[in-house]
């Protein structure tokens, strides 16, 4: 006799009650071991207690976990099976009303043993133990074991709890939500591709990460209220109440919260996906994608995403170009912004920045052949392809661009489109410059001007110098900061002796580097329409971003006479290359400035923070890009597959073959369809027999299979018979005849007496009940519901 | 051993191969001009294999490239562009798989159209392809791990034809596939036929140095130095010079080692690769001469950026891995995490550059677990200035310590599972990254049972004196994390004479581990019923007086408390008449010291006090203080570190004061001194020796 605080009765009645919930149990059962075996996955995933999956796609992904999870030998599947078993356990326990005294005194027992007997294994082997091999062996399987028990444990404790505690599943569902929300936090700041795990998966899928997040983000919260609706109406063991259940009052408000809770958050994902539609320009340290007309600028000074690592493009040289310059870094230009407005640099008219194809990625592009600052000895022709992983409004390349044409997109499912740019791309350091002059000879007033514009450059006033140091803007009458030019002055100096504008320049951005530091989140306290570069120029600590460096530097060259513009697109480190090929990233997205050196054309003079608040770099993931290499390897067709052998591939290990050869897939068709045939015979199989026992038998059967569809079961307790008038009360089908038929095969010695007529009555009488729509819609469904065969031996 | 044999891949394997790229593919262009299914257009394939052997040649690889794919696209049987496809990305890329693509299918092209391993044997104009062929093939499979493969293909090579380079990639495969005694012969052989002498010399020092004769294995490495020096710019006598460092580490000739690693480094090729210079790195930590070894760093990178053609993104993690553990050990425990965290956060190219996967793998979890460990012992004693500070230290804190626990663990499994069932424990197996005298904390994580039968099998076979310290250490030092503190203590006290004057770590561990124990039997329940409580805790301060002058940042790492004596220096200004309140303002700084990584003596420990605390301050103005903290030691009188700066009511400044004092005084100040390395034996000519 189990010991048990209830009286017999009690139990009885909890025993009637539960079965009622049977289906239930088993639903929410079932429901904590799938939970489960996301929770063991993700752990494993996570603390790489399983090995990496190289994969491309996300069926890739899936098949690898599949494999691991099916294939014994892996590390894996004994975590999922002792989650399972912890969980089952933890229910057939409290089924057996086992008090957690009793539980407790067990798991302790079963510890000692596991201990002693690994402690006497381990006694016994090293003392026989010859081979150093022998070792560390029980030391393996005990970790090994300690790693099962943790996550045996924590499945067993949780189902414990939650058949036994009526607050169970809302302090598992707090804990999880806290748990999703720690591990997603890392997208704020509009960093949509945090965490890495999330952007893999955006990635594998094609989609945004921003939508990603979302689905996730919504996709949890139906879960939760689903599973917590799910929980609400449960057996509990042990406790004072036997069912948690509510009225049919509190059924409507069951069924209405979480609905009014999934619109809410509907509209609450939808909101925030218009936002990051709105600010695609935020992304990539404030330097946005979209493309910006004249006046506009894609620059911000707020919210840098910061080093992502979302995919922007892969990059391939098709030659070489060994005198880069800014070698081992690299610009590519998208776009330039050359137009002072009064508060920041914007887009300037198609007439002065005439290097910049204004076009789409694909259209094609030629430039105008007259172009200045051009010879074959400043520039080297430079062939790249760029193969877009996410959108672009606008195509980028080395500065300048020739040409650029369409090609064919190698793989549409992975790229978003291609195109290959021809450049004449620099060639000569600003440091072998120094003594070149800046701007054009024959460049109009208009056009020099347009490149000098800076705060303060138009009204021609000079502030005092012991403004300098003022916090508060001194405006001129055209509202213009005049500090700025005062800065300028006490860098470059009002000396008699002329000094190169290549060396003012790079007084300036060698000054800037020195005293700024890098830092994704600036926090400048801005005015309404304030100027958002004097926070970072004339503080104590310049802090703030790309965005930042480039706009206070353009206006000091600017008022040090040195036209200069902002160069946007991406910057990335070429020491990452392989085989001329560079995977860039959204965080690589760039802006900064350039001059324009006489003879040589605009060339970048980038500020390099000598303090840094956040990580700066992203490391590409080789593997990813040489996965990418030959999807566009362009002899990828012609070389046809090489002849595999297995010296060269490892053979696929049986569940491999399993899973990949769709050996499951077809596994579980015939699964299914075993079990259809099944039910078609449970369901007909009475046509058939001669013998009139037997017919009774399967008629029996049949009846019970098809009310057992209609979602009825014999409670445990419950006589066939009343289990006939409960479902003619509820179904109008009136089955006493056949149950007693039944009843007297079961019981009687003298059935033979019975006639094939009486029971083909019986029969008919169950077929005649009427039936309506609801229930026909019920059966038909339950029939295809291969589940209904486990109630058998319930019937 | 595996790390030199790797390192030969990257120094000695491929080498000829890059020599021989330009006459070998000016071969395959020259000797191909037949060409098959040439089409028809400006160019042929002929002039574009030629274009792209001259591209070659001359250093622009994709352009290069671009020449060889437009070649395959006018001749897709042709098996001239595929097999200088597959050289190309063999020699030049790295990729090799990609590689191995092109040259299996140039392999079927070649075989299509000139017939069967013996027919092409036979056939005047194309057997010297075909050789050519069969070497990129086995080097490629050789670079996939497949051992097996590239052994086959070299044995179609052996069949049929003879060259140079045969006999040492040969016994390298047959080495990977513990074949050691055939790759011996192989070796041995090819030198009397006229293998490449460089080559085949090197990769006999290392099949002896792992059958454990490292006198012969160091005279072959000796003959390859002189025949890689013969070669003059060509030659890389920096990998066999390398070689010789680690056998000479391994027999504990640490000054030797050093003088090898030196020479290495400052030869033409010393900084083409970072495995001599992080070897001795390595070396001068063991030694904890810090300084020196972050120079050696800081030189290698200098040196290396020059060569601006080549990519240092292998070489970034490894030097990431080093770094940290030098920050760890000098007192900046965050910038060690960060450093440990980049390493880990490089994996991915872990193994790339002649070193092991998995040992590198294990090497920076260890580190990882120590620096994460150390900057929890670290965050102990910082004094926060607020209460949600206070918490979220602790927080970290506990975070840092689940991390550390996780590392070590994994590491544990990596050394179990992927390294031979641990045989990086046989000290200073050279093709480790592993810090062998803090190895002892991972150790102590093994059942004591199973780690002292493993560390007797190999006390009974390792004849070298200069490891049996190493492997005491690791047994105390597990005993003791076992409460075994008896044993423990005895072992490592007997242990601790043993080890060399050079092996500071070392000693710095079991000295750490010592105070420990002492500390936790003086304050144990076992003591209550001892007589030894005084005489334990007395011993404590003497260690960690001695452990202090020998590695400060050890005792703030291995969160221990420096004993000192405080004095209260005299206010000089009373004429405001706060003195009241400067002399609670240095109560309070006291008391917050003490609560920290300081304790004080009391009774007869003061006799062994060895340092000293002096607090003084003066007012500078109601309720502004100047107060100035500062270390000395009693001795000699000499200032060990000082901080000073005005205090007031918030408590962040006094908080700051005392962190920056806890910094300075547990940081690397100098290193000791370092004898002169003597001259290597090896580069000297004498007697031949028949191998």
């Amino acid at each position: 006799m189990l010991p048990t605080p209830f009286s017999k009765a009690e139990i009885q009645l909890k025993d009637s009650a539960h079965s009622n919930y049977a289906g239930r149990y088993f639903l929410l059962q079932s429901l904590r071991i799938v939970i489960g075996v996301a929770i063991v996955s993700f752990v494993a995933k996570l603390g790489r207690l399983v090995p990496p999956i190289e994969n491309l796609t996300f069926a890739e992904l899936l098949k690898g976990f599949l494999v691991q999870m099916l294939d014994p030998t892996s590390r894996l599947s004994w975590m999922i099976l002792a989650t399972a078993l912890g969980v089952l356990l933890a229910g057939k326990l409290l089924q057996l009303g086992y008090s957690a005294r009793r539980v407790l005194i067990i798991h302790l027992a079963v510890a000692a043993c596991c201990w002693g007997v690994l402690n006497l294994t381990e006694y016994f082997v090293l003392s026989s133990s010859r081979a150093p091999t022998t070792d560390f062996q029980i030391y393996k399987v005990a970790e090994n074991l300690q790693l099962l028990g943790l996550f045996y444990l924590g499945a067993f404790s949780t189902t414990y709890f939650y058949w036994k505690r009526s607050s169970a599943p809302t302090i598992e569902m707090a804990l999880l939500a806290a748990i999703l929300v720690w591990l997603l936090s890392g997208h704020q700041n509009f960093q949509t591709d945090a965490p890495k795990e999330l952007s893999s998966v955006a990635w594998y899928l094609a989609l945004e990460p921003h939508l990603l997040l979302l689905g996730v983000g919504l996709g949890f919260c139906i879960f939760l209220g689903s599973y917590l609706v799910a929980s609400h109406e449960r057996p509990l063991f042990g406790g004072r109440e036997l069912i948690l259940s509510s009225g049919s009052g509190r059924r409507l408000t069951t069924f209405l919260t979480p609905a009014a809770i999934f619109l809410i958050l509907l509209g609450l994902a939808t909101y925030l996906n218009s936002r990051y539609q709105r600010d695609l320009g935020m992304f990539g340290e404030g330097v946005g994608m979209g493309q910006s007309g004249e006046g506009e600028s894609p620059l911000t000074f707020s919210s840098a995403v910061g080093k992502t690592r979302q995919l922007a493009a892969l990059l391939r040289f098709e030659n070489d170009y060994p005198n880069n310059p800014n070698a081992p870094m690299l610009y590519l230009r998208e776009g330039a912004l050359s137009k002072y407005n009064g508060k920041e640099i914007v887009n300037g008219p198609a007439i002065f920045d005439d290097d910049v194809p204004r076009i789409r990625p694909d259209q094609p592009y030629v430039a105008p052949e007259k172009r200045q600052g051009v010879s074959p000895d400043t520039r080297k022709e430079v062939t790249t392809s760029v193969y877009l992983l996410s959108k672009h409004q606008t195509p980028f390349t080395i500065d300048f661009p020739v040409t650029i044409r369409g090609i064919k997109n190698p793989d549409p499912e992975r790229f978003i489109s291609a195109y290959q740019a021809t450049s004449l791309a620099p060639v000569n350091n600003l440091q072998s410059l120094i003594g070149e002059e800046v701007g054009e000879a024959d460049w109009s007033k208009e056009k020099l001007a347009h490149y000098l514009e800076a705060p303060g450059s138009k009204g021609g006033e000079k502030a005092k110098p012991e403004d300098a140091n003022s916090e508060t803007p001194i405006l001129d009458k055209y509202g213009e900061d005049l500090r700025y030019g005062l800065y300028e002055q006490k860098l470059i100096g009002q000396g008699t002796s002329p000094i190169s504008p290549i060396v003012k320049a790079r007084t300036i951005v060698d000054h800037l580097s020195k005293t700024s530091v890098y830092t994704r989140a600036p926090e400048h306290k801005l005015p309404t329409n304030g100027d958002p570069v004097a926070p970072y120029l004339f503080s104590e600590k310049k802090r703030g971003y790309c965005v930042h460096f480039a706009h206070a530097a353009v206006y000091l060259l600017r008022l040090a006479g040195i036209p200069s513009r902002i160069g946007t697109g991406y910057l990335t480190d070429l020491s990452y290359a392989k085989d001329g090929h560079v995977l860039l990233h959204i965080g690589d997205r760039h802006a900064w400035p350039e001059i324009y050196v006489r003879g040589q054309g605009w060339l970048p003079i980038d500020i390099q923070p000598a303090e840094a608040e956040n990580e700066q770099e992203i490391i590409p993931d080789e593997k990813l890009l040489e996965e990418l290499m030959s999807k566009i390897d362009p002899a990828e067709l012609l070389a046809g597959t090489p002849p595999t052998a297995p010296e060269d591939l490892e053979q696929p290990r049986l569940i491999e073959r399993i899973v990949s050869g769709r050996v499951a897939l077809g596994a579980l068709m015939a699964t299914l369809s075993l079990l259809l045939i099944a039910k078609c015979w449970l369901r007909y199989a009475w046509l058939f027999p001669a013998r009139v026992e037997l017919r009774t038998q399967r008629a029996y059967r049949s009846f019970a299979s098809y009310v057992a569809d209609l979602g009825l079961l014999r409670n445990i307790g419950e006589t066939r018979q009343e289990f006939a008038k409960r479902v003619q009360s509820i179904f109008e089908i009136k089955a006493t005849a056949l149950t007693n038929l039944n009843e007297a095969r079961v019981y009687s010695t003298r059935f033979d007496n019975k006639s094939m007529l009486e029971l083909l009555r019986a029969i008919e009488e169950v077929q005649d009940s009427p039936t309506n729509g609801k229930q026909r819609i019920r059966r038909i469904l339950g029939f295809f519901n291969p589940l209904s065969l486990t109630r058998l031996g319930r019937w | 051993m595996r790390r030199i044999l790797a390192t030969l891949i990257c120094f000695g394997t491929l080498a000829p191969l890059a020599r021989a790229d330009e006459t070998t593919l000016r071969s395959v262009a020259v000797e191909s001009s037949s060409g098959i299914d040439e089409p028809s257009g400006k160019e042929s394939v002929d002039d574009l294999v030629a274009e792209a052997q001259t591209l070659l040649a001359i250093g622009n690889p994709i352009e290069a490239r671009s020449k060889l794919l437009k070649a395959l696209q006018l001749a897709p049987r042709d098996y001239r562009p595929q097999m200088m496809l597959g050289a190309y990305y063999l020699a030049e890329v790295g990729h090799f798989r990609l590689a191995l693509k092109y040259l299996r299918t140039a392999e079927e092209n070649f075989q299509r159209d000139y017939g069967t391993d013996e027919e092409i044997g036979q056939n005047p104009e194309k057997w010297k392809e075909h050789a050519r062929l069969l070497y990129y093939l086995a080097e490629a499979r050789l670079n996939l791990d497949n051992y097996d493969g590239a052994l086959t293909t070299l044995d179609r090579f052996g069949e049929r034809y003879w060259d140079d380079w045969y006999p040492g990639t040969r016994a390298w495969i047959l080495m990977k596939l513990k074949r050691l005694d055939e790759a011996i012969i192989t070796a041995q052989a090819g030198l009397l036929r006229g293998a490449e002498l460089g080559r085949t010399y090197n990769i006999l020092g290392i099949l002896l140095s792992l059958k454990d004769n490292r006198d012969l294995a160091l005279d072959a490495f000796g003959k390859a130095i002189k025949a890689e020096m013969a070669l003059g710019s060509l030659g890389q006598p920096a990998t066999p010079l390398n070689n010789a460092g680690e056998v000479y580490r391994e027999i504990f000739s640490d000054d030797l080692s050093e003088a090898a690693y030196i020479r290495a480094i400052s030869l033409q090729d010393g900084c083409e690769h970072i495995l001599p210079s992080l070897n001795l790195s390595i070396l001068l930590v063991d030694q904890l001469r810090l300084l020196q070894a972050d120079r050696t760093l800081d030189d290698f990178v200098a040196c290396f950026s020059q060569n601006r053609e080549r990519s240092d993104t292998e070489h970034r993690s490894l030097l990431a891995l080093q770094r940290g553990r030098i920050a760890m050990h000098e007192g900046d425990t965050a910038g060690a995490v960060k450093q440990l965290g980049m390493a880990i956060e490089r994996e991915q190219w872990f193994g790339k550059i002649g070193t092991n996967e998995n040992d590198v793998r294990f090497a920076t979890s260890v580190s990882y677990a120590n620096a994460l460990e150390a900057h929890a012992a670290a965050l102990r004693d910082r004094v926060a200035p607020s209460l949600t500070t206070s918490a979220r230290q602790s927080l970290e804190m506990e975070a840092l310590r689940i991390r550390a626990w996780w590392y070590r663990r994994k590491a544990r499994e990596i050394a179990l599972t992927e390294l031979d069932d641990f045989e990086d424990l046989h000290i200073r197996n050279t093709d480790t990254m592993i810090e062998y005298p803090t190895l002892g904390r991972l150790t102590a994580g093994f059942p004591t049972r199973a780690l002292e039968l493993r560390l007797d099998r190999l006390k009974a076979t390792d004849p070298r004196a200069g490891a049996r310290p190493y492997y005491d250490l690791f047994e105390g030092v597990n005993l003791l994390s076992h409460g075994e503190s008896e044993l423990g203590i005895k072992l490592l006290e007997t242990t601790l004479a043993k080890f060399r004057e050079i092996d500071r770590l070392a000693r710095a561990e079991a000295l750490a581990a010592l105070i420990r124990a002492y500390s936790a039997r003086s304050r144990g329940m076992s003591s209550w019923f001892s007589s030894t409580k005084a005489s334990d805790r007395l011993k404590s301060i003497e260690l960690t007086n001695e452990l202090f002058s020998l590695l400060p940042a050890h005792v703030r790492n291995q969160d221990l408390t420096l004993p000192v004596r405080i004095d209260h220096g005299t206010s000089t200004d009373t004429s405001t008449g706060d003195t009241l309140s400067l002399e609670r303002q240095l109560e309070s700084v006291k008391s917050d010291l003490l609560q920290t990584r300081f304790g004080t003596l009391q009774g007869p420990e003061v006799s062994l006090a060895k340092y000293s605390i002096r607090l003084s301050g003066t007012v500078v103005k109601s309720g502004e203080f100047q107060v100035e903290l500062s270390l000395k030691e009693l001795a000699t009188n000499n200032l060990v570190a000082k901080s000073s700066d005005t205090l007031d009511r918030n408590p962040a400044k006094r908080a700051a004061l005392l962190n920056s004092f806890i910094t300075k005084v547990f940081s690397h100040r100098s290193d000791p001194l370092a004898a002169p390395t003597p001259a290597l034996e090896i580069l000297k000519s004498g007697e031949e020796r028949d191998f």
